[in-house]
C-alpha cells in the first residue's frame, strides 16, 4: 500500500513537472541571462500585400515620384509592368517582411532565422553582438546584412547591404541602392507580432518612411510548404519588356 | 455549338480574393467574365501558379486549348484544393477573367462540376473587382 502511494506520488510529481515545463514559454536565454520572448513558429501577415497597410506612399523625392506616376499611368493603360519576382527573383528586404505567404521564425541565442515560404527564402538576423560590415564593404544582397539586438522584449534589427533593384510590393514603388531598414519587432498579445519598419533612402526619399505591419500566429495545422518559383513559371516578364494590352 | 458565354460584371461581386503571388494581373481583363464549358486536358499543380489546361469548342465547333491560371498550390491548397482536383477528361464549367489580348486563356474565378462539386475563387490571379488589395503580385 505504501509502495503504491509512493508510486502514485512520483507519477503525479512527474506529471506536474511535465505540465509546468510545457506551460513555460521557453524563449531564448541570452548570454546576459535575460530571457527573450519565444516567437518560434509559423506566422501569417495580418494585412494585405501592399508594403504599407495604410496604402500611403513613401516620401518620394520629385524624381522618384515622377517615376512612380509614369509607371502607374502605364498600368492604368493596361500595360504589364515588370516586377522582378515575375522572373522568380527573390522579393528581397524589406518586401520579405510583407509575408505574402507565411513566415517561420526560428530562434537561437546567437541568431534569429526567418524562413519565407514564398520562394523558400531565408533571412539571418545575427544577435551575437557583431557589428555589420561598413556600407562600402558589405556584400550587396537581396536580403541584406541584418544585425539584431534584444532591447528588453523587443527585437531591434538594422539591415544594410541591400540591392537597389527590388520593389516594396507589386506596385511600382521603387527605391535606390542607398536603402537601409531598421525594424522593431515586439509581441503585442499572445498571438500577434507588431513590426515597425523605418526605411531610409537618401536618394529616393525626402525623409524616413515608417511602416507598421502585424503578423498573426499560425494555427496548429499551418506548416511551411515548398515553393519553387522556377518550377513552372509561364509568365516571365523581363524588366525591359512592356506588354501592351 | 458555341459554348462560350461572355458577360460583363459589375463591381463589388463577392469574390473576396486573397493575396496572390508572383506577377502582375494586368494581362487579364477585370471587367469581364467568361464561362467555359470545358473538358479538362491537364492540371498543372505547380508553382508559382497552378494551370488548368482545358479543351473548349470554338464558334465553329473546333476544339481549342485554353490555359487557365490560378494561385499557387500554397494558396489554393490551404483552401481545400488537391493536386487531383481537376482530372483529365472531366467535364467542368469554368468561369475566368479572360486575357485582354484575346488569346485563349484567363484567370481562374470558379469551377462547377457536373456532380455539384464547386471550387471557389481564391485561386484567381485578380482580386475582387473594386477590392483594395493591390491588383498584382
Amino acid at each position: 500500500m505504501m509502495r503504491a502511494v509512493a508510486k502514485l506520488t512520483t507519477t503525479l510529481g512527474c506529471l506536474l513537472c511535465a505540465s509546468s515545463a510545457l506551460a513555460q514559454v521557453p524563449g531564448t536565454k541570452l548570454p546576459n541571462g535575460s530571457i527573450t520572448p519565444d516567437w518560434t513558429g509559423v506566422w501569417e501577415r495580418a494585412q494585405g500585400i501592399r508594403f504599407n497597410p495604410t496604402n500611403e506612399l513613401p516620401p518620394f523625392t520629385p524624381a522618384y515620384a515622377a517615376r512612380y506616376e509614369k509607371a502607374m499611368a502605364a498600368r492604368a493603360r493596361g500595360e504589364v509592368i515588370a516586377d522582378p519576382t515575375s522572373r522568380c527573383l527573390p522579393q528581397g528586404m524589406p518586401r520579405f517582411m510583407v509575408a505574402s505567404y507565411p513566415l517561420e521564425i526560428l530562434q537561437t541565442a546567437k541568431q534569429v532565422t526567418i524562413i519565407a515560404e514564398w520562394s523558400s527564402q531565408v533571412r539571418r538576423i545575427f544577435t551575437d553582438g557583431r557589428k555589420a560590415p561598413p556600407d562600402d564593404e558589405v556584400e550587396i544582397t537581396f536580403n541584406g546584412y541584418s544585425v539584431g539586438r534584444w532591447e528588453g522584449q523587443t527585437l531591434v534589427v538594422e539591415t544594410n547591404g541591400l540591392r537597389g533593384d527590388t520593389s516594396f510590393d507589386a506596385t511600382p514603388l521603387e527605391h535606390s541602392d542607398q536603402i537601409k531598414v531598421s525594424e522593431r519587432i515586439r509581441q503585442i498579445d499572445a498571438n500577434t507580432l507588431e513590426e515597425v519598419m523605418t526605411v531610409t533612402d537618401p536618394v529616393a526619399f525626402t525623409k524616413p518612411w515608417v511602416v507598421t505591419r502585424r503578423f498573426k500566429r499560425g494555427g496548429p495545422d499551418l506548416q511551411i510548404m515548398e515553393y519553387v518559383c522556377e518550377e513552372n513559371n509561364r509568365e516571365i516578364i523581363l524588366p525591359n519588356q512592356i506588354r501592351k494590352p | 455549338m458555341i459554348s462560350l458565354r461572355t458577360s460583363l460584371l459589375l463591381c463589388g461581386l463577392s469574390l473576396a480574393a486573397p493575396a496572390l503571388a508572383h506577377h502582375s494581373a494586368n494581362m487579364f481583363d477585370p471587367s469581364k467574365q467568361v464561362v467555359l464549358e470545358a473538358t479538362v486536358k491537364e492540371f498543372q499543380w505547380s508553382n508559382p501558379h497552378i494551370w488548368i489546361q482545358v479543351m473548349v469548342p470554338n464558334a465553329k465547333g473546333v476544339e481549342e486549348e485554353w490555359s487557365i491560371e490560378g494561385g499557387s498550390p500554397n494558396l489554393v491548397g490551404r483552401q481545400g484544393w488537391k493536386r487531383n482536383s481537376f482530372k483529365p477528361g472531366e467535364k467542368v464549367s469554368i468561369t475566368i477573367r479572360p486575357l485582354r489580348n484575346g488569346d485563349p486563356g484567363g484567370s481562374f474565378v470558379s469551377a462547377a462540376f457536373p456532380d455539384g462539386r464547386k471550387l471557389g475563387n481564391g485561386a484567381g490571379v485578380l482580386p475582387a473587382a473594386g477590392a483594395k488589395e493591390a491588383p498584382a503580385y
